[in-house]
């Protein structure tokens, strides 16, 4: 299971039946959304972070298995073509994103018994002395607690065994017996998706394809099939478009290195196009 | 009268050197039709002139010389040698179609060199 508090829940229990995944987030893209959306199947669970309406981090975890990023968010899209989930959107602030943000993709610090904070102002403490932007799991005689940060300062806690959100956060039992501290220095810009940089990958990827089937001229075959079809921003390109500026090329290095060798370019730049991640942002 | 030239002297620098020249011309033409079909790809593949219609085009006039040969060799082993005008619209043909040959040639040639700059430039580019 994904450990994260439940946010401010816009919509619950979207059916993928029907609802388009691709068009939700479109639909948040828009309206410059940041939170998460989260994605309950059966057998696979994901969450998908949001900032300014921008794809920042996809987590998935499927048979117990946890994947980031880029894998997760293919994996995510190809099983979503064939099962059905539920979605849940949930908007958060900058704050609590970046401590949600460090404490899945940054890295933990377990402190010593004797050093575990005892009450809400000694883990402010803890916090203050590093800046701590991430969240620390306190085993709580009631359970676990999860109480997020940013910048040291607490933004709230969680307790997971009954959903409950408190802000500020409230003295736990004594007796606790472990700290994790997650934390994550580059938090306020991490990443771990960029649809736009795939995209920039993609189109150098195209060009280094046709420079290596037509040795001396690709760059400048490649950048008059660009301006033939009048593409524009590369980082804009849909994957219709990656399909179109293929098709293109192949037909135009066929002049050039004949129907078999151009067929193979084709080949080649199609297999490329077809990992694109394109979900309309 | 003298005989200039024995029956396979005659065989050998008349009739020979003709079908040579004929079949040369043939050849010729046949190479600038195939260099017209490459410019024309040419053009259209890197959207430049290359003038490949004149370089199938001008060709002909090697065809014309040729014919003109063919016919002036006879037949039967006797050469019927053309008219002054014949000769100088064959010779005359033979030239425009070089000179036409050469400029097409010389337009994808610069296409080509073109290319090899923009090359050259773009590996100099830090």
């Amino acid at each position: 299971m994904i450990r994260l508090p439940r946010g401010k829940a816009l919509q619950r229990n979207l059916d993928t039946t029907y609802v388009r995944f691709d068009g939700v987030l479109q639909s948040l893209h828009r309206e410059a959304h940041t939170g998460y959306v989260r994605m309950v199947a059966e057998e696979a669970e994901a969450v998908l972070f949001l900032r300014d309406g921008e794809l920042i981090a996809p987590v998935l975890e499927r048979n117990e298995k946890l994947t980031k990023g880029f894998d997760a968010l293919v994996e995510l899209l190809a099983w979503l073509e064939k099962h059905r989930a539920f979605l849940e959107i949930c908007r958060l602030d900058y704050d609590l994103l970046r401590a949600l943000l460090a404490f899945h993709h940054g890295t933990v610090r377990i402190l010593k018994t004797d050093k575990v904070p005892a009450d809400p102002a000694a883990l402010e403490a803890v916090f203050q002395e590093r800046k701590v932007t991430g969240a620390a799991i306190i085993d709580a005689p009631e359970g676990p607690l999860h109480v997020f940060a940013a910048d040291g300062a607490i933004v709230g806690a969680w307790w997971p065994d009954t959903d409950r959100w408190v802000a500020p956060v409230e003295p736990w039992e004594a007796g606790a017996e472990r700290c994790e501290i997650w934390e994550c220095p580059d938090a306020d810009t991490l990443r771990t998706v960029d649809l736009d940089v795939q995209r920039l990958e993609l189109y150098e990827t195209l060009r280094r394809s046709v420079e290596q089937f037509v040795p001396g001229f690709g760059d400048y075959l490649f950048d008059l099939e660009v301006r033939r079809q009048d593409l524009g921003e590369p980082g804009h390109l849909r994957k219709g478009g990656f399909y179109a500026l293929a098709d293109g090329l192949r037909a135009r290095c066929r002049l050039l290195i004949g129907a078999r060798r151009a067929g193979e370019l084709g080949t080649v730049m199609r297999s490329a196009v077809g990992r694109l991640i394109d979900v309309g942002l | 009268m003298a005989k200039l030239l024995t029956t396979s002297d005659y065989l050998f620098y008349v009739v020979l050197t003709n079908y040579v020249a004929v079949l040369g011309g043939v050849l010729l033409w046949v190479s600038f039709f195939f260099l017209g079909l490459i410019a024309r790809r040419l053009e259209r593949a890197f959207e430049t002139p290359t003038g490949w219609r004149l370089l199938l085009w001008a060709p002909s006039g090697i065809l014309l010389y040729t014919v003109y040969t063919l016919a002036s060799a006879g037949t039967a082993g006797v050469a019927v040698p053309g008219l002054k005008v014949e000769r100088g619209i064959a010779y005359g043909a033979l030239f425009v179609s070089a000179a036409g040959s050469l400029y097409a040639c010389a337009a994808t040639w610069m296409l080509l060199l073109r290319l090899a700059l923009r090359r050259a430039r773009q590996d100099r580019m830090p």
